[in-house]
């Protein structure tokens, strides 16, 4: 019984310590002091991660075959029907892309792209329903680095997804351009101005676009693309980012607000592209 | 003791790993359950010492490490309130429905607390829930289910699972 309240009180500072201690690393990681243990962790955990993910897909993907098989055959047919298409279409390209040369030579562009892009797998999500981050089942031993711009193929369009956050050895960790914490400089392809696009943090709401100059209402029109502008540094100029669905010219602000339905339904991701650029090209870091 | 401990720890590890794959098929409106959470309290109301405390420490940090969250995020939230279900520990009885749902549900809520304290504390670098939207109380909803068929899983699995000392 004496033994009694002493094991009360160790218990008591024993458990401060174990709050203290995440306190603590909370604090340190916060203020970006800390990467190592979180690398060596997420590359630990992606490893299984993938062993689930590929045991899941087994399951989904033998399911879905039988269904795949008859979706085939129509895409075979469609697809003959649009090689058809296509060889006409070859012939007026071949035409366009010499005059395309021309023109191009005339403005002084570099033909070459700055641009190379590393496929990479979805192969888990964010444990937890307030951040949006998803791992990727490429890291540094694939060249990905951290900052990098995540882009994926979508009903024809290559549209942004995100950035890269952190790096593991194998595997990758890409937060979203819908995250609260993403910020994109854009431009509006039509009407050229520019903006930022900042993520509200969540997939089902829009992104939001500030900063666009007022003057801008009447050139700004429902359905204009957006695309990456550029003049900061992480993303690389003209990937498409989205669609303008609403325009708001709030009194209080001194700019427009605009709202961006994203090209890519993130909903149905599974493979994206991470885009590398050159040694002598601008957009990394 | 060793043995049961790091058998908890790696059943933590597969909710965990479950978490972020599987769980995200059968998402509600792209909420899914913290079923780590949802063991942690088990783990805690059940043992009175620190075992679950500890893996609260341990789980959360992993789980910050997959996480966009920073490193300690989770590791606090699931530390406290494996610190609360420790002091409640051997103060209820667990039925099979009741009580399981109402420490699903009430431990989410918890956690938005925690996590809400901690937003103050360090501004707008942490995540908090917005009390009125639906992610909250989906999530809250969905732990409580949860709690129903977990509970009984590792009720089955005591012998195996929880240190010396617990009820």
């Amino acid at each position: 019984m004496a033994k009694g309240p002493g094991l009360a009180v160790r218990k008591s500072l024993a458990s401060a310590l174990l709050v203290t201690t995440s306190l603590v690393i909370l604090t340190v990681s916060t203020r970006s002091l800390v990467g190592v243990p979180e690398q060596l962790a997420l590359t630990v955990l992606s490893t299984f991660q993938k062993g689930f993910t590929t045991v899941g897909v087994f399951f989904t993907d033998t399911a879905g075959s039988i269904v795949s098989l008859r979706r085939l055959q129509e895409n075979y047919d469609e697809l003959l029907k649009r090689v058809e298409d296509l060889g006409t279409l070859e012939r007026s390209y071949s035409e366009l892309k010499q005059e395309n040369v021309r023109l191009r030579e005339q403005l002084d562009y570099s033909i070459e792209s700055n641009y190379t892009s590393t496929s990479a797998r979805i192969i888990a999500r964010d444990p937890s329903n307030l951040h949006l981050t998803f791992m990727i089942n490429k890291g540094g031993l694939h060249g990905i680095r951290k900052n990098q711009a995540v882009v994926a193929f979508q009903d024809g369009f290559e549209g942004l997804i995100g950035r890269v956050v952190e790096v593991g050895r194998s595997s990758s960790m890409v937060a979203p351009i819908y995250d609260s914490t993403s910020f994109v400089a854009v431009r509006l392809e039509r009407s050229r101005y520019d903006g930022l696009a900042v993520g509200l943090g969540s997939p089902d709401e829009p992104v939001l676009i500030n900063y666009v100059k007022k003057r801008a209402k009447d050139e700004v029109q429902f359905g204009d693309m957006v695309v990456t502008s550029g003049l900061q540094s992480l993303y690389p100029p003209g990937i498409v980012v989205g669609r303008v669905r609403k325009v708001r010219d709030l009194d209080y602000l001194t700019s427009l607000e605009l709202e961006m339905e994203p090209v890519i339904d993130f909903g149905r991701l599974e493979y994206v592209f991470v885009i590398g650029v050159h040694d002598d090209g601008s957009g990394d870091r | 003791m060793l043995k049961r401990f790091l058998f908890s720890a790696g059943v933590l590890i597969i909710l965990l790993l479950l978490q972020s794959t599987w769980m995200h098929a059968i998402a509600v409106y792209g909420v899914i359950p913290d079923l780590s959470l949802v063991a942690i309290i088990f783990i805690a109301f059940r043992n009175p010492g620190l075992q679950g405390q500890v893996l609260g420490l341990g789980a959360g940090l992993l789980q910050d490490s997959i996480s966009g969250a920073p490193l300690g995020y989770s590791a606090f939230i699931k530390t406290a309130i494996a610190w609360t279900a420790n002091a409640l520990s051997g103060k209820f009885y667990i039925d099979r429905i009741f009580m399981p749902f109402v420490f699903g549900f009430t431990g989410t809520l918890l956690k938005a607390l925690y996590a809400y304290f901690l937003s103050i504390l360090f501004g707008p670098v942490i995540e908090s829930y917005n009390f009125l939207g639906y992610v909250l109380w989906l999530e809250a909803g969905l732990n409580a289910v949860s709690a129903l068929v977990l509970f009984w899983i590792l009720s089955r699995l005591e012998k195996v699972l929880l240190t010396a000392g617990s009820y």
